[in-house]
């Protein structure tokens, strides 16, 4: 699977492919966390690698953040979101999530 | 939303992680960035090393806006959020330090005229509890790695919990988040570990 | 650096900048002639220009294939410069329709189309556009049809994302020049679309 961005980044392996699904874990650490707390514990579905890039979590902590963790354009259906959700059923979320806050669904 | 809660998190959500939550109108507002707005943006670029130098990292930078808390978060405008946080990372960098920046704004005060005043402060209630086990535990861990982790550093960490957070906190909920913080900080344990360490948890124990 | 208008006692936090910036200087941390250049090359820094790339798009396939892929290499081969921006570009067609939001903080395409309004960073744009999208959009004066599926991206991390708009109806023989003047910042955020 072609990234999106090529880096040269000493990093981890991608573990997942493109149609994959995955969940979003459900942790609630402390530290500096990219992975918005609304979509932990949901599933999607891999749209694309976006490349592998330093860990933001360990960068905010004056460290180097490598080796550097694929990130992954993960979409998401609204519906399955929010209970509430109005819009249409096609409607998705597409977000930026590391590697290392998925697991198989 | 979160149907499963023994994955309840202990702290509430952060404040600034607020996809999802309700709020009001969009007002499609927009202002004509003051030149001292537009200093504090060219200083994030320049030392986040956009071109040459890389004195921080953008993370650090988000990472102490997040550390505001509520009030001051929502207090602040955009700007003076960052440049609070450009001040933090470079003292927490050591590219600057407290004292030469205290003394600093006293002469740039001085020559501007600037009064800024003193802060109020509240009534002392003289109240006591027993101490639980966890909060013992809290204390002793403390102690013990105090020669690791100097009281300073532990104290910063407190100080840096989010206002509206610190007072809605007990004492050692506050030093138990701080003690968590600073050994992040020092990196004796990491984010995911913590994270992946607390899932495990909540799964024994429930 | 000359603020024009009336004198005004500093706030706290303006304090903080010109202390903080006179220490870095001081230092030889950075010169001021380093910050005021970064201040002007902020300022260039506009939508007009992500404009320009929408115009190209609009007018040349091959181009449109390359900044749909390789974003970043389409914008320089126009001549913008977009240091170090991870740039992805989605496309608005006919059953999709894209908005851009950070939930997080402010992420935005800023080496291309400059700084973002307030109301991007404002806590209601942020909550809700991830959540009530077709509602934020209908505030906008924008109704996307049931048919029309909603893409929301929230850039958590190292992405940065531009909205192609469809190109409207009325527009055939334009020059790119023209074609740029219609593209406004807020259809490249997804919160509005261009009009002939």
């Amino acid at each position: 699977m072609q990234p999106q961005f090529v880096t040269d980044y000493p990093a981890l392996a991608p573990r997942f492919e493109v149609g994959e699904r995955v969940r979003v874990r459900k942790a609630a650490p402390l530290g500096h966390i990219r992975t918005p707390f609304y979509i932990r514990g949901h599933e999607g579905t891999i749209e694309r690698l976006c490349g592998s890039f330093p860990n933001p979590e360990e960068l905010a902590q004056m460290r180097d953040g490598l080796p550097a963790q694929p990130l992954y354009r993960v979409r998401f259906r609204q519906k399955d979101v929010w209970p509430d959700y109005r819009g249409a059923d096609s409607d998705v979320l597409e977000i930026e999530i590391f590697q290392h806050w998925l697991e198989k669904a | 939303m979160m149907g499963n809660s023994a994955l309840t998190p202990i702290l509430p959500k952060a404040h600034h992680d607020m996809g999802g939550e309700p709020a009001g109108k969009v007002a499609p507002t927009e202002h004509d960035y003051a030149e001292w707005e537009r200093r504090v943006d060219a200083l994030v670029v320049l030392l986040t090393g956009v071109r040459g130098e890389k004195l921080m990292t953008v993370d650090e930078l988000r990472k102490n806006i997040e550390a505001l808390g509520p009030q001051a978060y929502d207090g602040m405008s955009y700007y003076e959020r960052w440049i609070t946080s450009v001040t933090q990372t470079l003292i927490q960098r050591g590219i600057v330090a407290t004292e030469e920046l205290g003394r600093k704004m006293t002469d740039v005060e001085n020559r501007s005229h600037h009064d800024m005043g003193g802060l109020p402060a509240g009534k002392v209630e003289p109240t006591e509890h027993d101490y639980a086990d966890w909060e013992r535990r809290v204390d002793a861990m403390a102690v013990l790695l105090s020669s690791r982790i100097s009281v300073d550093e532990r104290r910063r960490s407190i100080e840096s919990l989010p206002p509206g957070e610190y007072d809605a906190m007990s004492y050692y909920e506050r030093w138990v988040t701080a003690l968590g913080q600073t050994l992040i900080q020092r990196g004796l344990i990491t984010t995911e570990e913590l994270g992946r360490k607390m899932e495990e948890v909540c799964s024994r124990s429930s | 650096m000359n603020d024009k208008g009336s004198y005004k006692p500093l706030t706290y936090f303006q304090l903080m900048e010109v202390s903080l910036r006179e220490l870095l200087v001081e230092k030889g941390v950075l010169t001021a002639a380093q910050i005021d250049e970064a201040v002007e090359d902020m300022r260039r820094r506009t939508p007009e220009r992500g404009a320009q790339v929408v115009a190209r798009a609009w007018t040349d396939a091959a181009f449109k294939q390359r900044l749909l892929a390789d974003a970043p290499g389409a914008c320089e081969s126009l001549g913008i410069d977009v240091p170090k921006l991870r740039l992805v570009v989605v496309e608005n067609t006919p059953e999709v329709h894209n908005a851009v939001v950070c939930t997080l903080c402010s992420c935005y395409p800023r080496m291309l189309l400059g700084i973002p309004p307030d109301w991007y960073k404002s806590r209601n744009y942020r909550s809700r556009m991830v959540r009530e999208p077709r509602a934020v959009l209908a505030e906008f004066g924008l109704s996307i049809p049931q048919e029309v599926q909603i893409r929301v991206h929230d850039s958590t991390a190292d992405m940065r994302y531009m909205v192609l708009p469809m190109r409207p109806a009325g527009t055939q023989g334009w020059s790119e020049e023209r074609l740029a003047s219609i593209v406004e910042r807020d259809s490249m955020i997804g919160v509005a679309v261009p009009k002939a």
